[in-house]
């Protein structure tokens, strides 16, 4: 296991840039997630780590080694990828033994150490087969189980869970994370699904238009997101977002004044207030109105949808017994505590003095 | 993709391109210059401008050779479409014993041109092959194709017809099988016969095979040689050549390697010809894609 | 109801004549090898031999050892230039596979074009350099004239294959650490075995069959046996009809069990080479 240390790296195709100005550091078994839209860079980013991309200019350091001159297969990583790409015509064993064939080792010492990986995985009882017999959720681990037996200096997976069904998306995310707390190493991770990096990453990258928008942990991201982008990626529904004006030290939002205890004071003219819609509360001393445009029982609670007096549309989650109807007249309150203010023109975050944060 | 770039794309297909080089590239346009030159065996060679294509074009047996190869190579290409579209299209349907039937088919095919003339000629030896008995008996034809010029080219387009049937088959049954049943279902909803079938859907469906089997097979029919060389070598009389005869007799029977390349010559104009317009919508094609 | 049951005769007339049209010919032949001299010109033919005798064959290989140096020679290049073939147009196929290039594409169409030039016009230049670089009457010059004129099919074909494989697989296997050629004999190639047959056939069936390059380059040590056999042909003397047709069945009967045996990847190979080379 080593540290990784990417260095302003850039990739560009023709006039198109992939990757701009890329940096970061991976700790030694630090699990890191890229997230971002589909077409952001992160799979680019992770293939270019393992050199399956030729990066236009910038260094890519594993271990203290520049990785700029080393091909590939002297990489020393190991990759799932979102096909599996396993081996058709070799069995689950070959298949994770590969690389060690490929390695010279001798056979006892691959056998040995590819039922220790098919053991770990679950895989014994599978080990003759060939994948077209296997399914989704085996394949998943039998490219798992070529990853690990090569005990490599990094993992990289390239949206891994993408093609199995909801049910044992949720299952392999969680043997994926014993997985990694069991075997400590540095990983990569590129998903699509800010859920899965929410639930696996030690810190997240989020990624978008071929730049990194922010790096932190979890928490980090979803509490203090630094600009619209990232707050309306992460969390599902979204975080709601209401343009709102500055009116001398009021604000003013959807026709109604709103006022935080305490307003920093150089605010710009332009706004947005952003709020998720778990702290969206219904009260009919709050300050926004509207109508109830749409409800969707979720089972632990409903989410309703309401549509402001200015046209703007929030998400609001309520009780799962609450009592609404389409067309009903709202009112929705917040605490400022759990609101975050961005710059209307700028998408960036606004830091609002709030007690004990 | 990594490690890989140009050059190693470069050094894969260079042995392949060295080979055909080798063998037909590079002897190809040395025959362009050997046509302008006098010499035995090809050494010695002393340049003498259009001589050897006047020489052709002066000798009677080249006009003969090319027009019999012009004959044959119609009917053979021609007579071949017709069976081996008979055949596709009866092949297409599902029958008990349709894989013996179409190894019997396509047997030929592993036949050399050799064993091939052996077959026929066994069958038409005069005065003692079963078909020439049968046809002296039936209709009276005394068929003596080592003595009649006319026989003999007919006998060389049975034969090439027998060993070549095959590919057209093969080429024009695979698109038959792949034309949708629902257009023929179809065309017979609108009430259309089976014979209204074939012509307004199976034949527009398979055109495009159609016209590629036709092309390549009359730039190999053009090759004729070693079935009219083992039948007839050109006899009686030097009547039943075809050009690749005649070249191969000039070069390596009478060592005259200047008209044998003339010859070479025009055979690879008329491929070409031939070839130009496969060629030409092959290259936008890959224009296309790459 | 009437025009299905005409259709159907219709169709098994025209099969059944393709199928007597097509075997007859072999069949006479190979039953013929079997007769003794006096039935093989009976009239009426005797289709089947009744008396079967080994006579005709006990006789070729007395009177014509050449015969068997012949096959033996046909094996060499029929096995010779079918390794050639495959090794040489597995490169290429994958190469124009996996890279895109205008010089790429420009060297395909080349390879497409000196195809469908006539071999028998190659003979005449190529006649005086063989002879200068003493590869006449070598089995290395039929094998290299083979694979020539079959190397562009079988790399399109391969190709075509080729372009079927995930190129994530051979990714996977470079992550794993392997080569280009250790992608390309432990992946490429038993992936697209397939392919391999199919671009293959046709250089073997032409192989073990050629006569004409053999005829023009070959004198005595690399004479295969397609020229043996048309040598029987040329010294016939009416009795001898029976070990000609000894022989013709010995230089047939492999390639067809074989023909028969790969009749799908003819089938798969023609479709695939003819479309585009």
């Amino acid at each position: 296991m080593s540290d990784l240390k990417i260095d302003r790296i850039n990739k560009a195709y023709g006039d198109f840039k992939a990757l701009i100005d890329i940096s970061l550091d991976v700790q030694n078994g630090e699990f890191v997630v890229l997230v971002g839209p589909s077409g952001c860079g992160k799979s680019t980013l992770l293939r270019s780590i393992a050199g399956l991309e030729r990066i236009s200019s910038g260094d890519i350091v594993l271990g203290g080694r520049s990785l700029k001159n080393v091909a590939t297969r002297d990489r020393n990583v190991a990759m799932v990828f979102q096909s599996y790409a396993l081996f058709p015509h070799l069995t689950v064993a070959e298949n994770i033994g590969f690389g060690m064939k490929i390695r010279k080792r001798g056979r006892p010492e691959i056998e040995e150490t590819v039922t220790k990986a098919a053991k770990l995985l679950g895989l014994h009882e599978l080990v003759g087969r060939y994948p077209r017999e296997l399914s989704g959720g085996q394949r998943q681990r039998v490219a798992m189980g070529r990853a690990i037996v090569r005990d490599p200096e990094v993992f990289l997976f390239d949206e891994p869970l993408s093609n199995l069904d909801a049910k044992l998306r949720v299952q392999m995310r969680t043997e994926i994370k014993a997985l990694r707390q069991r075997l400590g190493i540095t990983s990569i991770y590129v998903t699509h699904d800010q859920e899965e990096a929410m639930t696996l990453a030690d810190r997240i990258v989020v990624m978008n238009e071929g730049q990194i928008e922010q790096i932190g942990t979890p928490l980090d991201l979803y509490d203090r997101p630094v600009n619209l982008f990232v707050a309306g990626f992460m969390g599902s529904p979204p975080m709601n977002f209401i343009p709102c004006q500055r009116v001398g030290d009021s604000l003013s939002a959807a026709g109604a004044a709103i006022a935080p205890s305490s307003l920093p004071s150089h605010l710009p003219e332009k706004l947005v207030l952003g709020i998720r819609p778990e702290a969206l509360v219904f009260d009919s001393e709050g300050a926004l109105e509207g109508t109830v445009e749409v409800i969707e029982q979720q089972g632990p609670h409903t989410l309703v949808i309401v549509r402001l007096d200015d046209g703007t549309m929030v998400y609001a989650q309520a009780h799962k017994h609450i009592r609404l109807r389409f067309g009903d007249a709202v009112q929705l309150g917040f605490d400022w505590s759990d609101a975050h203010l961005f710059d209307g023109v700028s998408g960036l975050r606004i830091e609002l003095n709030k007690d004990g944060r | 993709m990594f490690e890989t770039n140009r050059w190693v794309a470069a050094l894969m297909v260079s042995p392949v391109l060295l080979l055909l080089l080798a063998a037909i590239g590079i002897p190809s346009v040395l025959v362009i210059w050997l046509s302008f030159t006098e010499s035995t065996f090809g050494v010695g060679s002393r340049f003498v401008g259009l001589d050897n294509y006047r020489q052709i074009f002066a000798d009677n047996i080249f006009w003969r050779a090319t027009l019999n190869t012009f004959i044959i190579v119609n009917v053979v290409v021609y007579v071949e479409l017709l069976l081996a579209l008979l055949l596709a299209v009866s092949l297409n349907f599902r029958f008990i014993g349709k894989g013996l039937v179409f190894s019997i088919l396509i047997a030929p095919y592993a036949v050399s041109e050799v064993s091939a003339v052996v077959m026929w000629k066994f069958a038409f030896e005069p005065g003692v092959g079963i078909f020439n008995i049968l046809l002296d008996r039936f209709f009276g034809i005394d068929f003596n194709w080592t003595r009649n010029p006319f026989q003999g080219l007919a006998l060389i387009s049975l034969v090439s017809i027998w060993i070549h049937l095959p590919f057209t088959l093969i080429i024009l049954y695979s698109a038959v099988a792949t034309v949708p049943e629902d257009l023929k279902a179809a065309a017979r909803i609108e009430g259309a016969t089976e014979t209204q079938v074939f012509w307004h859907v199976t034949l527009r469906v398979i055109a495009p095979a159609i016209l590629i089997a036709l092309m390549f097979r009359y730039i190999f029919a053009m090759r004729l040689f070693s079935e009219a060389w083992l039948l007839t070598q050109g006899g009686p009389a030097r009547m039943t050549e075809v050009l690749g005869i005649y070249l191969y007799r000039s070069a390596f029977r009478y060592f005259d390697f200047g008209p044998a390349a003339a010859t070479g010559i025009a055979m690879q104009f008329l491929s070409l010809l031939v070839a130009s317009f496969y060629l030409y919508r092959l290259y936008k094609g890959m224009r296309v894609n790459a | 109801m009437l025009e299905r049951y005409l259709t159907l005769a219709l169709r098994s007339i025209v099969l059944g004549i393709g199928v007597v049209w097509s075997a007859f010919p072999i069949f006479m032949v190979v039953s013929s090898s079997f007769k003794t001299p006096i039935d093989i010109f009976a009239y009426p033919p005797k289709f089947i031999a009744f008396s079967p005798t080994l006579e005709n064959y006990s006789t070729l290989f007395r009177a014509w050892p050449q015969f068997i140096s012949g096959l033996w020679s046909s094996l060499i290049v029929t096995v010779g230039a079918t390794v050639l073939t495959g090794v040489v147009s597995l490169m290429a196929g994958y190469a124009y596979s996996r890279y895109q290039s205008r010089w790429l594409t420009l060297s395909a169409f080349s390879m497409i074009l000196l195809r469908m030039l006539p071999p028998v016009v190659v003979t005449i230049p190529l006649f005086p350099i063989v002879n200068q670089f003493r590869l006449n009457d070598t089995h290395a010059l039929l094998i290299m004239l083979y694979a020539a004129f079959f190397v562009s099919l079988a790399t399109w074909i391969l190709k075509t294959f080729i372009d079927q494989i995930p190129r994530e697989l051979e990714e996977a296997a470079e992550v794993e650490g392997a080569s280009l050629l250790q992608r390309l004999t432990k992946i490429i190639l038993p992936l697209s075995v397939h392919g391999m047959v199919a671009a293959c056939v046709f250089v073997v069936v032409f192989a073990w069959n050629e006569y004409m390059f053999a005829l023009i380059f070959t004198s005595s040590e690399a004479k295969t046996a397609p020229l043996v056999l048309a040598e029987i042909t040329g010294t016939l003397e009416g009795v001898q009809w029976g070990v000609l047709f000894a022989a013709a069945t010995v230089q047939l009967a492999p390639i067809l069990i074989f023909v028969i045996l790969v009749q799908k990847y003819i089938v798969i190979g023609l479709t695939a080479g003819a479309v585009k080379g």
